[in-house]
Order: C-alpha cells, then sequence, then structure tokens
C-alpha cells in the first residue's frame, strides 16, 4: 500500500487508458506521456498496462506501507527515500515503511512512477486511468490517499539499463503528418505551422497544449460538421492558435485539424512547460 | 461510389461518408468487417478509424466496398425510460409551448424516439424524435451541474443526462428505472444508436 503523504501539484492514476469507447463519447485518457509511463513499468517488470502514478511537476512524498520495487522516469526530477538520493530511471528496492520524497524537476512536466504490482486501485471500463475531461476512473490524488499495490509478477524487470529518454532543456522539434484538413486552411498556413517558432501557453493539460504563434488562418469557415479526433491532433480554432490534443481530448470536434504529432512524438509536447518553444517538421512516413 | 479517405495521423483513417450516406451504418459495416480497429468514430459526415497503419491502409483501399445505406437502421429494440415528470423546466416549457404540463407530459411520452448518436460527453445519447409543438430552444444560460438522469429537451432532441456535466437543455423529470449510462457496468450503455425510445410517465 502507498500513503499519498503530498500529492504535490496535480498527481492522477494513470495506466494506458480506455479504448473501444470514442463512439459513446469516452476519451481515451492514460497517460500524457506514454512512453514513459510504460518504461517505468518494464523497469519494475510489470505489464506496460500496468496503473502506475502521472505526477505534474513532482513536489510530491510517498510512503510505502510494505517493502517493494519502485522506478520512476519521465521528468527528471530529484528523489530522495529517506533522505538519500535515489536514482531515476532504475528500478529500486524500497523498504517497508520508506518515504520516497519526489522533487520538482529541473525540466519537463511529468514524472512517472510505477511500483511492482502495479497501482490496484478499482478499474472503470478496463481502465484505472483519471480522465480529467469527464471525471472517469479515480479522483485525483489527495493528502492522505492509501493506494492498494497489486501482487508483483515475480518476473525479471524487461529492462535494467534504460536507455533513458528524459525531457531535456532544449527546445523540441516535433514531427507531423499533414492533414486531414489542411485543405481548410490558407495555402500558406502549413508552411506556417513548419517553419515557425511555437511558444506553449499556460493552457497546457491533460485535454491538449495550446500554443501560440503567428495565426494560422482558415481558407473559408473555421467550422466543419463535427467529426471524430485522433490524440496528437493539432486543431485550429478560429483564433488561428493551435491547440494539441493529448490523452484526456474530446472525441470529436468541429474545428479544422490541420496536422497530427507522430505518434512518437506526442511524448515531447506533454512534457513541455509553458513558456517553452517548439518546432514542428513535416513527416511524411509512407503516405500513399 | 463517391467516399473519400484522409489520413489522420499514423493510426487514424478519416472517411467521408458518400453524399446522403447514412454514417452510423457505415461505421457499423466498419465494426463487423475483418478489420482490427481500435476505435471506429462516427462524426455528423465523416467516420474515423483508428488502428494500425496496414491496418488502414487495406481499409482505405477497400473502403467502397461497404454497402450505401441512406437511412437510419434501427435496431429493433426498444426500451422504456420510467419518468416522474417534475423538472425544473416544465413550468417554463409550458409557457413556451403554450401546452399545460398533463398536456406536455402526454406528447412527450407518447411519441417513440430514435437513439441518433453519442456525443459531447460519455454516454450522452440524443434521441431524435420530439413532436413539433413541443420543440424549444436550448436555455440562455445552462446549469453547471445537472443531476444524472434527468429527463431534458432542445429543439428534436431529448436525452438523459449522464451525470456530472453542465447542461443547457430544458428538464422535464426525472428517469428512475435502470439508468441509461453506468461507466461501473459493462458495457456502459444500456442503449445503441438505432434503439427506439419510450418515455412512461410513473408517479414519485
Amino acid at each position: 500500500m502507498i500513503e499519498v503523504v503530498r500529492p504535490g501539484p496535480f498527481a492522477t492514476v494513470q495506466d494506458l487508458g480506455r479504448t473501444g469507447y470514442a463512439h459513446l463519447g469516452v476519451s481515451p485518457s492514460g497517460a500524457a506521456d506514454a512512453r514513459s509511463h510504460r518504461l517505468a513499468n518494464r523497469l519494475v517488470g510489470n505489464a506496460e498496462t500496468a496503473a502506475g502514478l502521472e505526477l505534474l511537476l513532482g513536489d510530491a512524498e510517498l510512503r510505502f506501507h510494505r517493502a517493494t520495487t519502485v522506478a520512476v522516469t519521465g521528468a527528471p526530477a530529484p528523489l530522495r527515500l529517506d533522505g538519500w538520493p535515489m536514482p531515476l530511471c532504475e528500478p529500486w528496492r524500497v523498504l517497508a515503511g520508506q518515504t520516497l520524497r519526489i522533487g520538482t524537476p529541473g525540466c519537463g512536466l511529468r514524472v512517472y512512477l510505477a511500483v511492482a504490482g502495479g497501482v490496484d486501485v478499482p478499474s472503470t471500463m478496463d481502465s484505472r486511468a483519471t480522465d480529467t475531461l469527464s471525471g472517469l476512473g479515480p479522483t485525483p490524488l489527495r493528502t492522505g490517499d492509501r493506494l492498494p499495490v497489486g501482487i508483483p509478477s515475480h518476473s525479471p524487470a524487461a529492462t535494467h539499463l534504460a536507455a533513458c529518454m528524459m525531457a531535456r532543456p532544449v527546445e523540441p522539434v516535433v514531427r507531423v503528418m499533414r492533414g486531414p484538413r489542411d485543405d481548410f486552411f490558407d495555402t500558406d498556413a502549413f508552411a506556417t505551422l513548419v517553419v515557425s517558432r511555437w511558444l506553449v501557453t499556460s493552457d497546457a493539460n491533460r485535454v491538449g497544449v495550446r500554443l501560440t504563434g503567428p495565426p494560422l488562418r482558415h481558407a473559408g469557415e473555421a467550422q466543419l460538421p463535427s467529426e471524430g479526433m485522433v490524440r496528437g491532433a493539432i486543431q485550429v480554432p478560429s483564433s488561428g492558435q493551435p491547440i494539441v490534443f493529448l490523452a484526456d481530448h474530446p472525441t470529436t470536434g468541429g474545428y479544422p485539424v490541420i496536422a497530427v504529432v507522430a505518434r512518437d512524438d506526442i511524448p515531447l509536447l506533454a512534457q513541455a512547460r509553458p513558456g517553452v518553444g517548439v518546432r514542428f517538421e513535416e513527416h511524411r512516413g509512407d503516405r500513399s | 461510389m463517391t467516399r473519400s479517405v484522409r489520413w489522420a495521423g499514423e493510426n487514424g483513417l478519416l472517411i467521408e461518408a458518400a453524399a446522403g450516406e447514412n454514417v452510423q451504418a457505415l461505421a457499423a459495416w466498419l465494426r463487423a468487417g475483418p478489420y482490427d480497429l481500435t476505435e471506429v468514430v462516427p462524426g455528423v459526415r465523416t467516420v474515423l478509424a483508428v488502428g494500425d497503419r496496414p491496418v488502414l491502409r487495406e481499409l482505405a483501399a477497400s473502403v467502397d466496398l461497404a454497402p450505401l445505406s441512406r437511412t437510419v437502421e434501427t435496431t429493433g429494440r426498444t426500451v422504456v425510460v420510467d419518468v416522474v415528470y417534475d423538472g425544473a423546466d416544465l413550468g417554463d416549457v409550458c409557457a413556451r409551448t403554450g401546452l399545460t404540463s398533463d398536456e406536455l407530459v402526454r406528447r412527450h411520452s407518447a411519441t417513440e424516439y430514435t437513439v441518433d448518436y453519442f456525443g459531447f460527453s460519455p454516454g450522452l445519447a440524443f434521441f431524435a424524435g420530439v413532436p413539433r409543438e413541443l420543440r424549444v430552444p436550448r436555455r440562455a444560460s445552462p446549469r453547471t451541474v445537472v443531476p444524472a438522469g434527468s429527463v431534458a429537451i432542445a429543439n428534436e432532441y431529448s436525452i438523459v443526462y449522464p451525470g456530472g456535466t453542465p447542461g443547457g437543455w430544458s428538464v422535464l423529470g426525472r428517469a428512475v428505472s435502470a439508468p441509461l449510462w453506468n461507466s461501473k457496468s459493462m458495457p456502459p450503455n444500456l442503449v445503441n444508436v438505432g434503439d427506439t425510445i419510450r418515455f412512461r410517465a410513473v408517479n414519485p
């Protein structure tokens, strides 16, 4: 059992989310930086689907009531276990009664913690993820919460030395695929998207990240009949300022999507702090 | 046929329906087919398919094999919703429509509705078929939270609020039969697109 001594600014239970319900209006949800979440799980020998914690800006304190193995990934936060430094991106043995203090990361936004056996809160619609858009799943963590931990598989960690893709203090270059509604924009709008430097605004959460930069102008009407949205969609409302959809994105929307972020690059945006610059680069993939 | 497809990133294929085509029928064809898709999301004029890229590539090449259906496919299933008609907006809707509350209740519960689509928030299903004389626009200012089970109308649609969301529709009453949406049961939705809905007035 994990006791939440201090949850920090915003901590939630996350896994890989709920799939198969988007037609009923249910967002996929799950870890915003799914790669860091999967990695943390692999380090402690869990299935990648096990639930762990997503800690926005760290600054949290957790007490472990049973001996277990944990791993912390994502934004590089300083870690102290009963006052002793603990490494990031390594499976680490924790004794019963020890307290882990997670500091504020120097860069990046979201810290991920996996525990052997996974966080075993009840699941809602096949997932333990907190969906901040609809309120499905467990409530965000509060001081005094006691989180049950599942039975460890005792399978060896799938990886020990993680080639840790940490959030870094450099401006990310994010690959995007053009469309599906690039034809709703002025002819130079996509070029503007990929040549400009965009700033992450403070309007950045698990639903999406609003960017600011030169306006991406619509050729005609800004709205189109509502249609399905994917994670990573770059939706452009009438202001011309794009929003990149993350895990808790609405399942449908009526503003045109000029491009979609490559799946592997979504973590870069999930870890981009307000005020950070972001650039986009066209990824042609295998479009045919 | 005149369906077209657009890529929405590596794992999304947005299929634009043919002119006049019923998107729910196209979505049903996609779900029933051999394609291993993680999501099939109907929009107003499109269906979004989410899945692995090779699956989507195959789908993009064969989407015109889907039969073209222009009508709303009904499932033949009827769900009866018991309603206590004591909603906060009953008087207001009477004033707008010029009907007495007895007449309003009689007409709202004498109609057969069809589940048209889901949208906006988890489990919110739109039932088409509000009789013309009952149609009112949305309220000028939405309520911040509408309790689960509230039965409401706006324009041609009636809904049962799944709960926990704001809402600007006129609340006529509350459903007292089995909830139509329960995120703790599997599946969470008691009704599907194409089902017939009837409201039955009951005493509190």
